[in-house]
């Protein structure tokens, strides 16, 4: 019966393994006994000579498996985790920025790591922008190229915006991500992907929606005391994390705004 | 009166009180809800009577588990057989509510035990510090919850399997739900002759298997058919079935809080250890009560897996390992064989086995690591020195020379290398070949120079110390000028240097000569003596094990020519190229696509700077650019004798009238309206008596003349005294030499401005430097030079050059051969021929006419007067051309991209070094010199160096004791060029220089290195920045308030500025008599001033921009660590070193 593989990685061990171990022993093992002469008559690893064939079988038999397992890592799509930085990742992000982390789990990574390599062979076309940023954020992302929609009546794009290309990352649930993680892995991406005398803007669009204010879950006991109630209204306004809220700095906090020569005579 | 608990059911469709369950779960557990008031939940198993115990009823109301999982991680363990436990609540009042019961049947099987499948689909997905353990319901669809199992070792071995999740992971948690898809059947139908008439139909039919009853018509579908004979109807029928795929996530150092079970157990286990995970579904029939846990599925293993950069190799098992294993088994059967060290079996058998098994191992590792090149670079060059480690010092080599039984250190380095070599061919990249070293070689004489002194090109240079060295070469030219020798001279060597870049003339690391051993002019600088200072660098052998890996790296991420990685990496395969920097539209030091009106980058730019030379000299042939000037007004200066001067602002001293143009027959000449008819003055013998004023012959007739008269006139002027290098950027010029001028003085007859904005297009393929010509004593004369009889054969309409530049075309007269005929110009009815303009660097052309007199294939005699022709000999750096050329052919359209220079900035130091006793200090000198080269040669652009980086190269050097600390001087040498160095915007306010509006403000904040009044001199560029525009620069300090948005640099002697700086001011702020120069030298050395419009709303002050500033270093001391912009490097430069004997 064929044993089905579910643990590709570097630990020589588990059932699995040992299945497979036993199973390759076992045919070594057989090999090894039918090369000797008539004189050994055993087919059992019994007698002291058959203990020490299946012993070099099991020897073996660990360095046929390595041998497969090390065939593994000659595909980029079956390389083991373990060797995923030698052998794929350096070479795909090979600057002092690294590679993108992206909290994910190691075969996510590796499969990431695959997209990368055929964004890189397509070229730095704007679908390739559009993929490396989808690998990232994951959601809806849209790149526009500044002149096309210079094309567009009141677009406010002019000649002077030919260059320039938008990515437009649409988040549907803000808190799905992180933002601010996730800007940093799109811009190693875009640094190497995108052509050098491009620019480009990324923006997020960020949809929340807005539940209305929610009835408290207990009513009030007394009627005519002082009550007050916290509700939940489900939104937190992430735009302010984002460049583009007017009066808003980078911490959240309103910004303070000068006032001069205020008149305060009617105050008395 | 207390609410009895309420007990969840298994399939979470509700709760009971009365609940019956029949289980093969040992280990047993249920929850359930009280009331929000309940302060204790009390049990009773099998009637032993109720009790409080907090182990067995974890409560957190209004919820309660039994047992408590912090307690009883695994459940109750119950009785084979029928187990009663009853809970009751106790409420606040401590009233006792009435029992609820599970009754729970423990069975060991179930009949039809294949209906409870175990999970399928298992994998193990690795996270830094956790692992995820995943699965699907493919075979387990029906269960209504999983459980997750680990263990310390393989099959339940070590801890056996213990249950690592709290609670029971509902099967309604899947994280996705994938569609399966399972072909059922497959067929086709060939029609070869179809009926068009007749329509195609196709009926889905369910149908017994054995008897062909159809129970069930699922579809017909019919199609008209193809017209076309020939085709195939082909279908599949796919099961479609919905996946639910489950993950849970394992961290081993979680505990209970978290809802993980057994960490004490699992957490001991050491993080890269694996542990062993299987996985089981559980079934609850509520007809039934039966309440089932599957087998456990196959067994998953792994340990988290931080995704880092560490390179991992294959376990090898050593020959202790493998022997251990053998004697193991053996002992399994044969306990009492004697196997220790020195019987038979262990030194017949055992050993050799496990010798060989080891070498294998290695072997396999090493192939392993020749798929990548952070694997072999480990064990190759793991200090990324560029050098492999020698075989013998490493234990990996050493190991792999004896795996492969090779004789000698070399095969073992060379399957190394041959490892790269084959893997880099994969990207399509060969390891490249030889490069020759390069240095800065010195030229130099003790005695000042009475006649110019030239190192040609092509002159060679050898060592008299070292012969292995090979000779070195000259590839540009620079001439020592003895009328201005002081320029050249060293006062630290006492000696006339200069300096010019050579090659060596054989490739490879054996020209990487020490310092001071090229001491022997071979040829080519007669009357000069001959050193490096530094030591010569960059030969090579073959490219490094480490920047063939480099390269091949960059490979993927540069596949596109257009990227940075692209750019860099065309760079990079330049010849001559040692390191290239890539500015993007957009970057901080891309200022060619910012736009000054929006204030933001426009894009469309790229610049590539840099680090590498190759000096070319480039020798052109030019005459001085004029213009030709129609109808401009003559103001009468003297009617009696006819001085005329003209209104012409294009006329300056450097731009003079050249000649009065005087053709009546093509109305050219001076005419005067103010007579009727208009009369023009005979121009025979005109005189220009000064860049704009002629003095017309009175010897002969001439119109009356008054002095209020309308006068006209046409002549030719200079336009430029510049020449604009057709090569750029140029680095030096060698000479300008004049047909009849001769050689023009170095120091006063020429010029070379790089004044561009190195940021814009300075110091690149596409900078303007240009070289002007000033007149010394009449020299230029800037005299027409008259050609006569010069032969040209004019073919049909080919265009035939002149052999001279600056051709006088009006002077232009085309003869016959025989120079009887002579030939219609262009101005004529019937022109034989036509003038196509040159300009300063091309001919002037002819071109026969259509219907011209002049034979094709006649020869012409040509009469002309041109200017004089210079030649000039400049020197530029070849790696630009070269790299701009690939550029211009590999890059994306619309890419405006330019090489650039990056900017070599040398430093000067001065240190004072303890020899070691018997120490050589000549031989220490040259090492210390050769270790700084080294240092610096290997930082790239942008990086600094800092005092401990030279501090620590010297003390590299044989023979040295210690280093005193800190340097006498360690700075940038005069003449570096500071880039964009940024200011702080805080500054004070300068009454006494502001004027009007224009209110002037000096930054507090001094320039990092000493340099000159105004940044610079005029021949380099210099500039103060304002929100990355430059702004105008005054002429003076005085003269900054004349206007807004101007800038001014103090240099390092300051400024005394009135109610500021002057003695006065100074002293009324209580500052020393004796002290008040250094005060003064305090407030305004080395700062920037600037005047911003104080009339604007709001008032205009420095702190609403940014500041920065370019500007060349001058007489700096001190000792400081150097760091540059993104765009400079650092040489060695001056280096003085004081040796004190042990």
């Amino acid at each position: 019966m064929a044993i089905i593989r579910v643990n590709f990685n570097a630990f020589e061990a588990g059932e699995e393994y040992l299945t497979r171990l036993d199973a390759e022993a076992s045919r070594s093992f057989k090999i090894l006994l039918s090369l000797l002469s008539s004189y050994w008559q055993s087919s059992i690893d019994g007698p002291n000579y058959a203990r020490e064939l299946k012993a070099m079988a099991l020897s073996l038999a660990r360095i046929r498996l390595a041998l497969d397992d090390a065939h593994l890592d000659q595909s980029y799509a079956t390389t083991r985790t373990e060797f995923l930085y030698q052998v794929l990742t350096s070479a795909l992000f090979p600057g002092p920025d690294g590679a993108p982390d992206l909290e994910s789990t190691d075969v996510d990574f590796r499969d990431f790591l695959n997209e990368v390599v055929r964004v890189y062979f397509a070229g730095s076309v704007p679908h390739s922008v559009q993929k490396a940023v989808e690998l990232v954020t994951g959601g809806t992302v849209t790149v526009r190229e500044n002149f096309l929609e210079a094309r567009k009546p009141g677009s406010g794009f002019d000649i002077s915006d030919e260059f320039g290309l938008s990515v437009d990352v649409v988040l549907p649930f803000p808190g799905s991500i992180d933002v601010f993680l996730a800007d940093r892995n799109v811009r190693i991406l875009l640094a190497i992907i995108r052509p050098a005398h491009t620019l480009y803007r990324v923006k997020y669009v960020l949809r929340d929606s807005y539940v209305g204010r929610r009835a408290p879950s207990h009513a009030g006991k007394v009627s005519d005391s002082f009550q007050f109630t916290l509700s939940n209204y489900s939104y937190e306004d992430f735009r302010k994390f984002v460049e583009g809220v007017d009066g808003i700095d980078e911490g959240g906090f309103k910004k303070a705004v000068a006032v001069s020569g205020e008149d305060h005579t009617m105050d008395f | 009166m207390a609410t009895s608990p309420r007990i969840n059911l298994f399939d979470g469709t509700g709760t009971t009180t009365n609940m019956v369950v029949t289980t093969n779960l040992f280990g047993f557990r249920f929850t359930g809800t009280v009331d929000a008031n309940t302060v204790d939940v009390q049990v009773s198993l099998n009637g032993s009577g109720f009790v409080s115990d907090p182990t067995l009823a974890g409560l957190s109301p209004p919820a309660f588990s039994v047992p408590n999982p912090a307690s009883f991680p695994d459940g109750l363990v119950l009785e084979k057989g029928q187990n009663v436990i009853q809970v009751r609540s106790v409420d606040l009042s401590g009233a006792v509510s009435p029992p609820s019961t599970v009754t729970v049947n423990v069975v060991s099987s179930f009949p039809n035990g294949t209906l409870y499948a175990p999970p399928t689909g298992l994998q193990l997905k690795r996270r830094g510090s956790s692992v995820d353990v995943t699965w699907t319901d493919h075979n387990s669809g029906a269960a209504v919850g999983y459980n997750v199992y680990g263990s310390t070792g393989a099959g339940g071995t070590g801890s056996g399997y213990l249950r690592i999740n709290q609670d029971t992971i509902p099967s309604s948690s899947a994280k996705e739900t994938v569609l399966g898809e399972d072909t059922m059947l497959e067929f086709s139908y060939d029609f070869v002759e179809p009926d068009t008439s007749l329509e195609f139909q196709v009926q889905m039919q369910m149908a017994d298997a054995i008897t062909g009853d159809v129970s069930d018509l699922k579809a017909t579908t019919s199609w008209p058919l193809f017209s076309s004979p020939n085709f195939r109807f082909s279908g599949q029928i796919v099961r479609l079935s919905e996946e639910r795929q489950f993950a849970f996530n394992h961290n081993r150092n979680s505990g209970i809080n978290a809802g993980i079970l057994n960490n004490d157990t699992f957490s001991s286990v050491y993080q890269s250890d694996p542990l062993f995970y299987v996985v089981t579904a559980v079934y609850h029939d509520s007809t039934t009560g039966s309440l089932v846990e599957s087998p456990f599925s196959v067994e998953v293993s792994g340990a988290p897996l931080p995704l880092d950069t560490q390179v991992r190799g294959l376990r090898i098992r050593d020959q202790r390992q493998v022997t251990t294993d053998y004697i193991n088994e053996v002992s399994k059967a044969v306990p009492e064989l004697s196997l220790i060290p020195g019987s038979t079996v262990r030194e017949v058998h055992i050993e050799p086995f496990s010798n060989e098994i080891q070498k294998t191992y290695f072997i396999l590792d090493f192939v392993h690591r020749a798929k990548s090149f952070p694997a072999l670079l480990a064990i190759d060059d793991p200090g990324m020195s560029g050098t492999s480690v020698l075989v013998s010092n490493s234990a990996y080599k050493s190991s792999l020379k004896t795996a492969l039984n090779v004789a000698d250190d070399v095969a073992v380095q060379s399957l190394i290398d041959g490892a790269f070599d084959s893997l880099a061919q994969n990207y399509g990249i060969v390891r490249q070949g030889l490069r020759p070293a390069t240095v800065l070689q010195t030229f130099y004489t003790k005695t000042a120079p009475t006649r110019n002194l030239v190192v040609s090109q092509n002159a060679v240079v050898s060592s008299s110390k070292n012969t292995a060295a090979p000779r070195f070469r000259a590839l540009g030219q620079v001439t020592m000028i003895a009328q201005n020798a002081q320029q050249y001279y060293n006062p630290e060597k006492r000696r006339y240097e200069i300096q010019l870049q050579l090659v060596a003339e054989t490739a490879g690391s054996l020209g990487n000569v020490a310092a001071g051993d090229l001491d022997t002019v071979v040829s080519g600088a007669t009357g000069l003596s001959t050193v490096n200072e530094v030591s010569a660098d960059f030969g090579r052998d073959n490219e490094s094990n480490l920047d063939l890996a480099e390269n091949c790296l960059n490979a993927l991420s540069s596949l596109d020519t257009g990227t940075a990685g692209g750019y860099e990496r065309m760079a990079n395969s330049t010849p001559g190229v040692f390191q290239a920097l890539v500015v993007r539209s957009g970057d901080e030091f891309m200022m060619r696509d910012w736009d000054p009106v929006r204030k933001r980058h426009t894009g469309g730019k790229v610049d590539i700077w840099v680090k590498g030379l190759s000096e070319r000299t480039v020798t052109e042939t030019f005459a001085f650019q004029f213009n030709v000037a129609n109808s401009v007004r003559f103001d009468v200066i003297d009617p009696a004798n006819l001085v005329f001067r003209a209104r012409d602002s294009r006329l300056t001293p450097q731009n003079p009238i050249q000649e009065m143009l005087y053709n009546p027959a093509q109305t050219l000449g001076l005419r005067n309206h103010s007579l009727f008819p208009t009369a023009s003055y005979d121009l025979t013998g005109v005189a220009v008596v000064d860049y704009r004023t002629i003095k017309l012959s009175t010897a002969i007739p001439q119109p009356d003349t008054n002095l209020d008269d309308f006068v006209e006139g046409d002549y030719r002027y200079e336009s430029s005294n510049r020449f604009v290098a057709r090569l750029q950027p140029v680095r030096s010029v060698s000479s300008v030499v004049g047909e009849v001028s001769g050689a023009l003085d170095p120091a006063a007859g020429f010029s070379l401005y790089k004044v561009q904005d190195p940021l814009l297009d300075g110091d690149s393929t596409i900078a303007k430097d240009y070289v002007a010509i000033s007149q010394v004593g009449g020299v230029p004369a800037g005299l027409l030079l008259p050609v006569n009889d010069e032969r040209h054969v004019l073919i049909g309409e080919f265009e035939e050059p002149l052999g001279k530049v600056g051709v006088n075309i009006f002077s232009l007269v085309v003869l016959s051969a025989d120079r009887s005929v002579t030939y219609n110009g262009p101005n004529s009815a019937a022109p034989d021929y036509f003038i196509l303009a040159g300009t300063q660097t091309t001919p002037v052309k002819i071109l026969r006419s259509a219907d011209s007199a002049i034979p094709t294939g006649g020869t012409v005699s040509i009469d002309y007067d041109y200017d004089e022709n210079f030649t000039i000999t400049y020197v530029v750096n070849d790696v630009l051309q070269q790299l701009q050329n690939k550029i211009n052919s590999s890059k994306h359209a619309t890419a405006d991209a330019v090489v650039k220079q990056a900017f070599e900035n040398p430093m000067s130091i001065e240190a004072t070094v303890q020899l070691l006793p018997n120490a050589v200090q000549s031989a220490v000198d040259s090492g210390i010199r050769t270790a700084i080269t080294v240092m610096t040669d290997k930082r790239g652009v942008g990086q600094p160096v800092h005092q401990t980086d030279v501090s620590s190269s010297m003390r590299g050097a044989t023979g040295v004791d210690y280093i005193v600390q800190p340097f006498s001087k360690m700075t940038l040498q005069d003449g570096a060029v500071r880039i964009r160095d940024p200011l702080p915007s805080d500054y004070k306010f300068v009454p006494s220089l502001s004027r009007s509006v224009n209110a002037v403000y000096v930054l507090d904040q001094p320039l990092p290195f000493n340099t000159v009044d105004g940044g610079g001199g005029p021949t380099v560029h210099h500039g103060v920045y304002k929100d990355n525009l430059v702004m105008g620069q005054a002429g003076s300090l005085d003269q900054l308030g004349d206007a807004f948005d101007q800038a001014w640099i103090v240099g390092a002697q300051g400024a005394v500025i009135q109610g500021y700086s002057d003695d006065a001011t100074i002293l009324a702020s209580g500052v020393d008599a004796d002290k008040v120069e250094a005060q003064r030298l305090h407030l305004t050395a080395n700062r920037v001033f600037v005047s911003l419009d104080y009339g604007q709303v709001p008032p205009d002050v420095p702190s609403a921009h940014s500041f920065s500033a370019t500007y060349v270093v001058h007489g700096d001391r001190g000792s400081k660590d150097i760091s540059v912009s993104s765009i400079e490097y650092v040489t060695p430069g001056d280096l003085t070193v004081t040796y004190k004997a042990s």
